[in-house]
C-alpha cells in the first residue's frame, strides 16, 4: 500500500463526523477499515494494545475522579453557591464570572495531567450560574475551552513532565522558559473577557437592576457560608498536590472525598444525590475516554501505516529551508492534536521531531515552548477540537456547536499571536534565567 | 525487505542512537537487503508490550528492554541486569564467552517464541536522586522510594517504602516530597528527567543495577524465513552494536556524571556495609526464585559460576579508570 | 420491540455498576495517601487498583453512554436534515460499525482466555496481580456495546421504516 493512502484517513474520517456519527466511533471505524487495509487480521492486535493502554493507564484515573467531584458539587448545589457567591463580588468588575473561570481552570488543568477532565469540572461549576446571568453562550464556550487548554503550558503541567525527557531537554529550564508565554496567553484571555465584557456588556452582563445592592455584613456572610468552604476544598486538591502529600491522580480522589463531606456540612447530602452524580460520572467518563481511545487507535494506524514515513519523508525533502521545515513540524503537531490528547501527541511527534531540530540548529528548548503553544492551540480548534466535545458533553442542547466555534476563535487568536511572537522573538521563552525558582538547597 | 521495528522509547539516545544503529548495521551489512524503519514507542503497539507486537507480527523486528515482560516471567530481570549483578564489562563477557547469547536466544524462543539477542548495553545506573542522604541500611529504612520491577522486591524486603506511580508523575513527586528518592537509569539518562534539579543527593554507585543490556527481537515466522547468512548478519549487527553502544553511552554517561559533581548535588557515595546487605538480601530473593523456576535457576547458575570464574581478574587487570591522578 | 428493551436493560445495568465503582475508586487512592503520609507505609495495591478500578468504569460505561446519547458528535449537518434523513445515516454508519466490535469482541475474548491460560501478571508493581479479570471485564464492556449498537440499529430501521413507537424505549 502506498504510504500516502494512509494520508486518505483524515477525510474519511471528516466525511463520518460531520454526518452526525458519534465522533469516538468514527475513529474507531476508520483506523480499523484502514488498518484491516493495511495490516490484515493483525490489525486487530494493534487496536486491543490501544484498548488495553487506555483502559489501564494509571493517569487518566483522574478522570472519573474529577467528573465526580464536580457532579457533586453540581448536584448537591455547592457550585451553584459558589459562582453566585463570586458574582456578588465581581458584579461589577466586566466578565467577572469568565475571570473565575479561567483562573480556577487554569489552576486545575495545569495540575491534572488530563486537561479534558478538568475542563468538564469548571464547566459543570461555571455553566449553569453563567447561563443564569445571562452570559453570551459563545463567550461562556470560549472561556471554558480556554481555561483547560491552558494547563497544558503553566507548571506543574504534566504535558511538559512528558515532553522534557522525550526531547532530551531538562524539565526545570522548560518550566522557566515556559513561564512568560504562558503568563501572556493568560493575560490576553484575561483582557479580551474584560474588554468584551466592557464593550459588549450584553455578552457579560454585570448589574441586574433587579437585584439590590446587598448590605455588607449579608455579604460576608454569604460569602463565608459558600464561598470559603467550597474555596478550601479547591485548595486542599492543589494543595495536597503542591505540599506533596499526594500525586495529581490522588489529589482529584482527596477532592471527590472532599466534596462529598461538603455535600453533607451543607445537608445535601443523600443517596440520590451521590447515585445520580455516579451515574453522571460513569458516562461522561465513558465519553472522554472512548475518545481519548479512539484518537489513539486512529493515530496508532496512520503512522504504522506509512503516515510516519510520509512525515519523515516530508520532513527531509532537502528541498525545504530550515524555517519552512519547523512550520511543517508545528502544522504536523497541529493537526495530531485534533485526534490525540496531548501527551500521546508529544509521544508519537517529538521522537521523529527532535533530531531535526537539532540538525537543523534550533534552539531545542524555545522548538519545545514553540511546540506547545502549538498543541494548546490545536486542542481549542475546529473542525476537530477536543476541547469542544468535551464541553459539549456537559452543556444543555440550547448552547450549540455553533456557539462553540464562534466563541473559541478569539482565544484561538490570542494563542496564535503568542506563537508568533514566540517564533519571531526567541528572547520571549529564553530571557527568563534558568535559575528562577531554583532548589531551596543551592 | 522492509522491516517495521517497534521500541519502547519515546525518545532520547535509546531510540536515536542504539536503535537506528541497529538499523543501520543491518542495511549494511546485508547489502540493502534489509531495511528497517525504526518506530517510537505506542506507534505500533504499546509501547511496553512490545513483545507482543513482533509476535503478532505488526513489528517484524524489535529494540526492547527485556525487563518490560518481568510481570510474565521473572527470569527476564537476570538478563536485563539486576541487583549485585553483572557490570557492562562482566556481562559482555559473559554473553559472548560465557555463553549468556545463547542461553539468552534459547529462552526467548521457548518461553516467549520470538528469536533475540542482546543489541546494546547499559552503563552502571545511578543508585538514587534523593532527598535524603543514603548511606547505610539505615539510612534506607522507611525510604520512601519509586522504582519498579526486580528491585521493588528487594528493597522492600531491604526495609524501603517502595511506592508505585507513573513514571510522568516522578519529578513534581521527588519535588514536593511524595516520595524521598527515585531510581531512573545511567547518568546520561538521568540528565533531561530533571531529577537533580528537584532532589539534592545523588547516590552512587547503582548496585542495584551495575549493567544491563538492551535486546532486538525478530518475529520467529520472520526469522524462518530468513537465510542463514541473514540470520547471521542480524546477530552480528546486534554484536556490533553492543560494542558500539559500550562506547558511545560509556562516553555520555561520564559526561553527564561529570556535570553532576561540578554542579550542585551532593554525591554521597554507599558504604559497604550496605552493598555487602544488599547483596545477601539478593541471593536469598534469587534462591526463592530459582527454587520454582527452571529457566531462572538455569540462568542464574550460569551467571553465578561466570562471577567465579571471575575471581582472579582484579589480581592481574587493574580496573577501568585506575590511572587518573 | 422487546428486544430492544432487554438490551437496554442490560446496558443500563452495566452503567450502574460501573457507578458503583466510583467509591471504590476515591477509596484506594485516599487509602494510598493516608497509608503513606500518615502511617509511612505505601500499599503495594492501589496504584494497580485504581487504573483497573477507571478502566472498568469506562468499559462498563460505554455502552450506557450511547443508549443515553452521551457520546458527542458533530450535529451541523443533522440539524438540517429530516428525521428520517438522519436515520437513514445513522443506519449505514450502524451497519459499518457493527461487524468491527464484533470482531474487536472476538479478539478480546481471545486475548483475555490466553491471559488466563498463561497466568500472565501486571508486572506494574510488586503487588503483580493476574490481568485476566480486567481483560475480561474489557471483554465484556465491548460486548454490552455491540449489543447497544445493534439497539440503536433497530432503533434506526424502526424508525425508517415508520415504526416510530420504538423510539418510546429510550429515556
Ligand atoms: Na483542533
Ligand atoms: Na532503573
Amino acid at each position: 500500500m502506498s504510504s500516502y493512502l494512509a494520508l486518505l484517513m483524515f477525510p474519511a474520517l471528516m466525511t463520518l463526523i460531520i454526518a452526525g456519527f458519534p465522533i469516538a466511533f468514527s475513529m474507531i471505524l476508520v483506523a480499523t477499515g484502514f488498518g484491516i487495509i493495511q495490516f490484515g487480521d493483525v490489525a486487530a492486535y494493534q487496536l486491543l494494545t490501544k484498548i488495553e493502554d487506555t483502559a489501564s493507564n494509571s493517569i487518566l484515573a483522574a478522570v472519573p475522579l474529577f467528573i465526580f467531584m464536580g457532579a457533586m458539587l453540581e448536584r448537591s448545589g455547592i457550585a451553584e453557591r459558589l459562582f453566585e457567591a463570586i458574582h456578588m463580588w465581581t458584579r461589577r468588575l466586566p466578565g467577572g464570572l469568565g475571570i473565575g473561570a479561567i483562573i480556577l481552570g487554569t489552576l486545575f488543568a495545569a495540575s491534572s495531567g488530563v486537561v479534558g477532565a478538568t475542563e468538564a469540572v469548571i464547566g459543570m461549576l461555571a455553566i449553569p450560574v453563567m447561563l443564569k446571568h445571562q452570559y453570551s453562550k459563545s463567550l461562556m464556550s470560549g472561556t471554558i475551552c480556554a481555561s483547560g487548554s491552558l494547563g497544558t503550558a503553566i507548571p506543574p503541567s504534566i504535558t511538559v513532565v512528558v515532553l522534557g525527557p522525550v526531547a532530551g531537554v531538562s524539565v526545570g529550564s522548560l518550566f522557566s522558559r515556559l513561564l512568560i508565554p504562558g503568563f501572556l496567553m493568560a493575560v490576553m484571555f484575561l483582557i479580551y473577557i474584560i474588554g468584551i465584557a466592557y464593550l459588549k456588556p450584553e455578552m457579560a452582563p454585570r448589574i441586574q437592576e433587579q437585584e439590590p445592592d446587598i448590605a455588607l455584613g449579608e455579604k460576608l456572610r454569604i460569602t463565608l457560608v459558600a464561598l470559603v468552604p467550597t474555596m478550601l476544598l479547591i485548595f486542599t486538591v492543589l494543595g495536597t498536590i503542591l505540599l506533596g502529600m499526594a500525586t495529581p491522580t490522588e489529589a482529584a480522589a482527596c477532592g471527590a472525598l472532599g466534596a462529598i463531606i461538603l455535600a453533607a456540612a451543607y445537608r445535601n447530602l443523600n443517596v440520590a444525590v451521590l447515585w445520580t452524580s455516579a451515574v453522571k460520572t460513569v458516562n461522561i467518563s465513558a465519553m472522554i475516554l472512548l475518545i481519548v481511545m479512539g484518537g489513539s487507535m486512529f493515530a496508532g494506524v496512520f503512522f504504522a501505516s506509512g503516515g510516519m514515513a510520509t512525515v519523515q519523508a516530508l520532513l527531509m525533502d532537502t528541498g525545504l529551508s530550515p524555517w519552512m521545515i519547523l512550520g511543517l513540524i508545528l502544522l504536523i503537531a497541529f493537526i495530531a492534536g485534533f485526534v490525540l490528547d496531548l501527551i500521546s501527541v508529544v509521544l508519537i511527534i517529538i521522537p521523529v521531531a527532535m533530531p531535526i531540530v537539532r540538525m537543523l540548529g534550533f534552539d531545542e528548548i524555545w522548538f519545545c515552548v514553540a511546540f506547545l503553544v502549538v498543541l494548546q492551540t490545536s486542542y481549542l480548534t475546529p473542525p476537530l477540537a477536543p476541547a469542544i466535545f468535551y464541553l459539549r458533553a456537559i452543556t444543555p442542547p440550547e448552547v450549540t456547536l455553533k456557539h462553540m466555534y464562534k466563541g473559541v476563535v478569539p482565544f484561538i487568536l490570542a494563542q496564535l499571536v503568542v506563537l508568533a511572537l514566540v517564533l519571531a522573538f526567541p528572547e520571549i521563552a529564553l530571557w527568563l534565567p534558568d535559575v528562577m525558582g531554583g532548589p531551596s538547597w543551592r | 525487505m522492509n522491516w517495521r521495528m517497534a521500541t519502547p522509547w519515546s525518545g532520547g539516545p535509546w531510540l536515536e542512537r542504539d536503535a537506528q544503529m541497529f538499523a543501520d548495521r543491518v542495511n549494511e551489512l546485508t547489502n540493502g537487503k534489509i531495511a528497517i524503519e525504526v518506530y517510537p514507542g505506542g506507534t505500533l503497539g504499546s509501547a511496553l508490550r512490545v513483545t507482543n507486537t513482533v509476535k503478532s507480527g505488526v513489528a517484524q523486528v524489535s529494540h526492547n528492554y527485556i525487563n518490560y515482560d518481568y510481570g510474565t516471567d521473572p527470569t527476564t530481570a537476570l538478563l536485563a541486569g539486576h541487583s549485585s549483578g553483572l557490570t557492562p564489562e562482566e556481562f559482555m563477557l559473559w554473553m559472548y564467552e560465557g555463553g549468556g547469547a545463547d542461553l539468552y536466544e534459547e529462552y526467548r524462543r521457548e518461553v516467549f517464541d520470538v528469536v533475540a539477542f542482546p543489541c546494546a548495553i547499559l552503563g552502571t545506573e545511578i543508585f538514587l536522586h534523593s532527598n535524603k542522604p543514603v548511606k547505610t541500611l539505615e539510612d534506607f529504612q522507611g525510604l520512601r522510594l519509586r522504582t519498579s520491577g526486580a528491585w521493588a522486591e528487594i528493597a522492600s524486603r531491604l526495609g524501603a517504602s517502595t511506592v508505585v506511580m507513573a513514571g510522568s508523575d516522578i519529578y513534581s513527586a521527588l519535588e514536593r516530597g511524595v516520595i524521598d528518592a527515585a531510581e531512573w537509569g545511567s547518568p546520561e539518562m538521568n540528565r533531561p528527567t530533571g531529577f537533580q534539579e528537584v532532589a539534592q543527593y545523588v547516590i552512587t554507585p547503582g548496585v542495584h543495577q551495575s549493567g544491563g543490556f538492551l535486546e532486538c527481537q525478530v518475529n520467529s515466522d520472520t526469522w524462518d524465513e530468513l537465510s542463514e547468512e541473514d540470520q547471521s548478519m542480524l546477530r552480528l549487527a546486534g554484536k556490533l552494536s553492543v560494542f558500539d553502544t559500550w562506547l558511545a553511552s560509556s562516553f555520555a554517561d561520564l559526561d553527564a556524571y561529570q556535570e553532576l559533581v561540578n554542579g550542585p548535588n551532593e554525591i554521597v557515595e554507599l558504604d559497604q556495609s550496605f552493598i555487602d546487605a544488599i547483596y545477601e538480601e539478593t541471593t536469598k530473593w534469587e534462591d526463592e526464585y530459582a527454587a520454582e523456576n527452571e529457566w531462572f535457576a538455569r540462568v542464574l547458575e550460569s551467571q553465578r559460576s561466570f562471577k567465579n570464574d571471575m575471581n582472579s581478574w582484579s589480581e592481574y587487570r587493574l580496573p577501568i579508570g585506575v590511572m587518573a591522578r | 420491540m422487546k428486544l430492544i428493551r432487554s438490551i437496554e436493560a442490560l446496558t443500563r445495568f452495566a452503567g450502574w455498576l460501573g457507578a458503583l465503582l466510583v467509591l471504590p475508586l476515591i477509596g484506594a487512592l485516599i487509602i494510598e495517601v493516608l497509608s503513606r503520609y500518615v502511617a509511612g507505609r505505601p500499599t503495594l495495591w492501589a496504584f494497580e487498583v485504581s487504573y483497573m478500578v477507571m478502566g472498568a468504569m469506562f468499559m462498563l460505561g460505554m455502552a450506557n453512554a450511547l443508549r443515553v446519547g452521551q457520546h458527542v458528535s458533530v450535529d451541523i449537518m443533522t440539524l438540517q436534515l429530516s428525521q428520517r434523513a438522519n436515520a437513514a445515516i445513522r443506519t449505514i454508519g450502524y451497519v459499518l460499525f457493527l461487524p468491527v466490535l464484533v470482531w474487536l469482541v472476538w479478539e478480546l475474548s481471545k486475548y483475555a482466555l490466553s491471559a488466563f491460560e498463561t497466568n500472565e501478571r501486571s508486572g506494574r508493581s510488586a503487588w503483580n496481580p493476574v490481568v485476566w479479570p480486567i481483560f475480561t471485564v474489557w471483554f465484556v464492556g465491548f460486548a454490552l456495546l455491540a449489543l447497544q449498537v445493534f439497539a440503536e440499529l433497530l432503533k434506526s430501521i424502526c424508525l425508517l421504516t415508520g415504526k416510530h413507537q420504538a423510539e418510546e424505549s429510550a429515556e
